[in-house]
Order: C-alpha cells, then sequence, then structure tokens
C-alpha cells in the first residue's frame, strides 16, 4: 500500500517535471500581423503613434542602420533560441526516459522571446516609416 | 512493425502541418493562383496598389523525435499553398515563431503574413 502510494507521488513528480519542461522550451508563437492599411496611400500608413515614437525623430539613413540593428539584434536571439534548442532536446530525450530531474535544466529563453517580439515591433514601425517617407 | 511505422513517418521529410486562414470580403469568387507564382515577403508592398484576401498562418511540426526541426522555408511553403487557394498574388508582413515543443510536436514552428491581390492595370 505504501510502496503504492509512493509510486504515484513519484509519478506526480515526474509529470510535474515534464510540464515544467514543456512550458519551458516550448515553441514561441509569431508575433500578431499589424492592422491593414493596405487602402491608403503609402505615405499615410502609419499608426498612432508612430509619429510620436523615437525612430520617426530619425532620417532615413539612420532609419535604414536602425533596420540593420534590429535585423542583427533578432538574430542574435534567434541565435540563442536555436542554441539552447539542442541542449533542451538533449535534456528531454534522457531526462524523460532516465532521469526526469534532469528536466529542469531545460533553458526556457523567455527573455529572447521577449525581445524577439519587441523587436518585431520595433522593425513594423521602422518599416513604416520608412516607407511613409519613400527612403 | 512499429519500427516499420516509425520509418515511414520519418520519411515525411516536409513534417504535418495546421494552417488557418482569415479571408476577407475581396476573396469572394476569386480563382486559384499557382503556388510557385507566390510571392513572400517580410514588408509592406508600396510600389503598387494591392487589396488584402485574408490572414493566413501555418504551423509545421515534426513528425516524429527524430527527424529534424521545422524551417522557415516550410512554413513559407504553407502559406503560399493557402494564400493561392485565395488567389492571393503574395503573403506580405510575413514573420515567424521560434522552434520549440508544442502540444502536438516535439517540433514546431508557426508563421503568418497577409495574403494579397495586386491590383490590376
Amino acid at each position: 500500500m505504501a510502496r503504492g502510494a509512493q509510486l504515484l507521488t513519484t509519478s506526480r513528480k515526474a509529470a510535474i517535471l515534464a510540464v515544467a519542461l514543456t512550458v519551458a522550451a516550448c515553441a514561441r508563437n509569431s508575433p500578431p500581423l499589424p492592422p491593414d492599411l493596405g487602402h491608403l496611400p503609402p505615405e499615410q500608413r502609419l499608426l498612432q503613434g508612430d509619429a510620436e515614437s523615437p525612430e520617426a525623430k530619425l532620417g532615413c539613413s539612420e532609419l535604414k542602420e536602425e533596420r540593420e540593428r534590429i535585423r542583427m539584434a533578432a538574430s542574435q536571439n534567434e541565435a540563442t533560441i536555436a542554441g539552447n534548442r539542442s541542449h533542451n532536446q538533449t535534456v528531454s530525450y534522457v531526462g524523460g526516459a532516465l532521469l526526469p530531474p534532469l528536466l529542469l535544466a531545460a533553458r526556457n529563453d523567455d527573455d529572447a522571446k521577449k525581445n524577439l517580439d519587441e523587436l518585431q515591433t520595433k522593425k513594423d514601425r521602422v518599416d513604416r516609416l520608412l516607407k511613409a517617407r519613400g527612403c | 512493425m512499429a519500427m516499420s511505422a516509425i520509418a515511414l513517418l520519418g520519411g515525411c521529410a516536409d513534417g504535418w502541418a495546421t494552417t488557418q486562414v482569415t479571408p476577407q470580403v475581396a476573396a469572394a469568387g476569386r480563382q486559384a493562383t499557382p503556388v510557385d507564382q507566390i510571392q513572400v515577403i517580410e514588408g509592406d508592398v508600396t510600389d503598387r496598389p494591392y487589396k488584402s484576401l485574408g490572414d493566413v498562418s501555418a504551423t509545421v511540426n515534426k513528425v516524429t523525435l527524430f527527424n529534424a526541426d521545422p524551417t522557415r522555408e516550410m512554413v513559407d511553403k504553407r502559406l503560399k499553398v493557402e494564400a493561392a487557394k485565395l488567389g492571393a498574388d503574395a503573403v506580405i508582413q510575413v514573420r515567424y515563431g521560434t522552434v520549440g515543443i508544442s502540444a502536438l510536436s516535439w517540433g514546431s514552428l508557426d508563421g503568418k503574413g497577409r495574403a494579397i491581390a495586386y491590383d490590376k492595370p
């Protein structure tokens, strides 16, 4: 009886660890699409707030540099996640099959995922400004 | 038996996918476009007028634990297929998630975009 209860507790712990891993190493969804402004002329395809944003103060060449900076920062964050993906897969294969506590070693990449979402928002804004100004 | 089933699934290099389409009124009654003619563009198009046909999204999942992770090219392919059904010329504002575990797969990657048709001169 006691052995049965112990087994139940162990399997519960394993289930909790598995859930922790799934949450930690889960896929990041693509960011939402911007509003559809296609019906407007290009120079008017700006959103409320674009004109007051820090990027609005930049000239064409600075905006292009900013776009390049965003692209490089996004690549770095993607590389971080991709690097940890191999680690997480190894941890989940071994942890899932042999040693459940190992699942706790999974890396969640929360910061990189958050950065990527923010960078996409910024990239969308910079693109709108570039195209609205005909840069 | 089990091994051959795994081998068979493992052969599906493109993985399995789920897609979602939110068509707009402009998409009604349009003829499908050949898939290979659809452009995939990460930003907006401003050099020619267009109308939006709807938002499309696709999630590609790897079939087994042992398959390679899905790629952006695989997502693009699925987006093109859905956009083609709407009669689109391009998918714009395309963006991607990052590969990771999902409820249904050891490796999922999603992407979305807006299917558009260029105005004919």
